[in-house]
C-alpha cells in the first residue's frame, strides 16, 4: 500500500469511516513509516482543532433584525415572484422590493374596486336601456358577448325581483362579477394567467406610473358616468377590456380583472368574502371597504373556489398549491376559526 | 435540530411557526456563514439573507430531504455567490508566501494552532472545499449530508474534505515552523 493511499485511510479514520481491518492496514503502515506516522499525528491534530473551533453566535437576534422585512414579504410566493427576489442582491434591495409589492397590492385593490364599479354600471346601465325598450337595437355590446349575457341575465333577475334602482344594485353588482369570475376562472387553468402575471408585475416596477396612468383612468370615466351624463360608453369600455385580453394589449385586460375575480357573497348576503393574494378577508355586508371582520391565515397557495354554505355559517375555499394539489380549508364565520377540511 | 411538525406547520401558512422555526436555525446559519466568509458582518448579512429566502421559500422544502442539509445548502450558495469576487483565493502552492507575513504570533504555544490561524487557513482554500469543511466540522454533517447540502457527487465531497485537511495542515505545519524561526 503506497502512502498516498494510507493518507486516504488517516482522513477516513478521521471522520469514523474505516472498518476494523483497515484501521489495522493503517496502524501497520505508520508503525513502520515515520513519514506516515507524523502525518497522520500532524491530521489528527489538525482534526481536533477544527472540531473545536468556537461555536460563535450571532451578536444581535437576526430574526428580530429581520422581522420588519418578514412583515412585508408574502411566504410561499409563486415560482416567478420567488426566483426574482432570491436574485443575489443585498438585503436593503429586498426590503425595495417589497415596498414595491406593498404599493401595488394596494394599487390592484383600487383596481379591483373600480373595476367592480364599472361592471355595475354597465349592468346598470343596461336595464335602463331595457326598460326603456332599447335592447334591440343597443349597439354599444354588440362587440362583446359575455357583457351582454351578464346584463341580461341580471336584467331579467332584477325585473323578478324588483324595480326599484336601489335594490337592484347589488344584483347588477353581482351580476357584473359572475362574468368576471367566469373569464378569470377560465384563464386561470391556463399559464397564460401566470405570463400575465408575472409581466404585470415586471411592468410594475419599472413602468409603473404608465400602466396605472392607463388603468386607472377607464374606472373614472366609469364613475363619471355614474354620476351625471348617462351614456352607452361606460359598459363599452369595460367590455372592450375582457375582449382586448385575447388581442394586443394583454396587460391593460389582466389588470382590469385580474383582482375582482374571487369575491362570494354568503346565500343571505350578510357576509362578503374576497380573495386578496393568500388570503381571505370576510366581510360584514356594506363594511367592504373598511375593517374586515375576518381574514384567514395566509396559505400556501393561490386560492382557487369559494363557496358558502347554505346556511351562511361556513366559508370554504380550495387553495392551489405550489406542488400541483389542492387543499381545500373551511372557515366559520360565527367562531372565527378555520380548519382543514377532508378532500 | 427542528421538529417536523413544526416544520409542517410553517408550510401550512403558520407564521409564527416559521419565524419560530428561524429562530431555532439562526445559529446554524450564522455560523456556516461566518467560517465560510470569514468575517462578522458579511457573515449577518448573509445569514438574513438565506433567513428571509427560507421564509419566503418553505413552502418548495420537501420532506424527502433533510431540513439541515436544504438550509445549509441556501446559506452555503448565498455565500460561494454572493461573495465569490470579493474573496480571492490562494492554491495550494502559494501558501508560503501567505503565512511568511505573519509573525505577531510568536508566543503562541506551539502544539496549539491558535483559532484565528485555523480561521486564516480555512480562508485560503477555495469556496467548495472551505464550504465541505465547515459542514463537516461546524455542522457535524456526515459526507451523504454534505454531499446533499453542496450538490456534490460523494466522492467529490471526500476528495474536498481530504484536500482541504491536507492544504491546512500544510499551511499550519509551515506557519509554526515560520513561527520558530522568526
Amino acid at each position: 500500500m503506497t502512502c498516498q493511499e494510507v493518507i486516504e485511510y488517516m482522513n477516513r479514520q478521521l471522520d469514523g469511516d474505516l472498518n476494523e481491518h483497515e484501521y489495522e492496514i493503517l496502524i501497520k503502515h505508520t508503525r513502520h513509516c515515520p513519514d506516515c506516522a507524523a502525518m497522520f499525528e500532524r491530521l489528527r491534530k489538525l482534526s481536533e482543532e477544527l472540531g473545536s473551533l468556537p461555536h460563535v453566535m450571532p451578536k444581535y437576534s437576526l430574526v428580530d433584525a429581520i422581522l420588519p422585512q418578514l412583515e412585508q414579504i408574502v411566504p410561499f410566493r409563486q415560482p416567478e415572484a420567488a426566483t426574482m427576489e432570491l436574485s443575489p442582491s443585498a438585503v436593503t434591495g429586498l426590503s425595495q422590493q417589497t415596498n414595491r409589492r406593498t404599493k401595488e397590492r394596494h394599487q390592484l385593490r383600487f383596481r379591483a374596486i373600480t373595476g367592480i364599479i364599472a361592471a355595475s354600471v354597465a349592468a346598470g346601465l343596461f336595464l335602463v336601456s331595457y326598460n326603456a325598450g332599447l335592447f334591440p337595437t343597443s349597439g354599444s355590446f354588440s362587440d362583446n358577448n359575455s357583457a351582454q349575457t351578464a346584463s341580461s341575465d341580471a336584467a331579467s333577475s332584477m325585473l323578478d325581483t324588483s324595480k326599484s334602482l336601489k335594490e337592484v344594485q347589488p344584483l347588477a353588482n353581482n351580476a357584473g362579477k359572475d362574468s368576471i369570475d367566469s373569464f378569470v376562472e377560465k384563464s386561470d387553468t391556463s399559464e397564460d394567467a401566470k405570463q400575465f402575471y408575472s409581466a404585470q408585475n415586471e411592468t410594475g416596477g419599472s413602468e409603473a406610473s404608465g400602466n396605472d396612468a392607463g388603468t386607472s383612468n377607464e374606472p373614472a370615466s366609469g364613475s363619471n358616468t355614474d354620476s351625471g351624463s348617462v351614456t352607452g360608453e361606460a359598459p363599452s369600455v369595460s367590455a372592450n377590456q375582457g375582449g382586448g385580453n385575447s388581442g394586443s394589449e394583454p396587460n391593460q385586460g389582466i389588470t382590469g380583472y385580474v383582482p375582482a375575480p374571487l369575491e362570494a357573497a354568503s346565500p343571505d348576503g350578510g357576509y362578503i368574502a374576497k380573495a386578496v393574494g393568500y388570503q381571505i378577508h370576510i366581510y360584514k355586508s356594506g363594511e367592504e371597504s373598511g375593517k374586515a371582520y375576518y381574514d384567514s391565515v395566509r396559505r400556501n397557495g393561490k386560492i382557487a373556489t369559494l363557496v358558502w354554505s347554505a346556511d351562511n355559517k361556513q366559508l370554504t375555499y380550495e387553495i392551489q398549491l405550489e406542488s400541483g394539489g389542492m387543499e381545500r380549508y373551511v372557515v366559520d364565520v360565527k367562531t372565527k376559526t378555520e380548519s382543514k377540511a377532508a378532500h | 435540530m427542528v421538529e417536523p411538525g413544526l416544520i409542517r406547520a410553517a408550510q401550512s401558512g403558520d407564521r409564527d411557526a416559521l419565524i419560530t422555526l428561524l429562530r431555532e436555525i439562526e445559529t446554524h446559519v450564522y455560523r456556516t456563514a461566518y467560517y465560510i466568509l470569514n468575517n462578522e458582518q458579511d457573515a449577518m448579512d448573509a445569514a438574513q439573507e438565506a433567513l428571509i429566502r427560507i421564509y419566503t421559500k418553505i413552502g418548495s422544502y420537501e420532506e424527502k430531504a433533510q431540513f439541515k442539509t436544504w438550509i445549509q445548502r441556501i446559506v452555503t450558495n448565498i455565500c460561494i455567490d454572493k461573495f465569490r469576487r470579493s474573496k480571492p483565493t490562494v492554491s495550494i502552492d502559494e501558501h508560503e508566501m501567505v503565512f511568511r507575513e505573519k509573525q505577531n504570533v510568536e508566543d503562541e504555544v506551539l502544539s496549539a494552532y491558535a483559532v484565528q490561524d485555523i480561521r486564516n487557513a480555512i480562508d485560503k482554500l477555495p469556496e467548495h472545499h472551505r464550504a465541505v469543511v465547515v459542514l463537516r466540522y461546524l455542522q457535524d454533517f456526515s459526507y451523504n449530508e454534505i454531499a446533499d447540502s453542496l450538490d456534490l457527487p460523494l466522492n467529490t465531497v471526500k476528495s474536498y474534505l481530504f484536500r482541504a485537511r491536507q492544504q491546512l495542515q500544510t499551511l499550519l505545519h509551515d506557519y509554526q515552523k515560520g513561527g520558530v524561526r522568526g
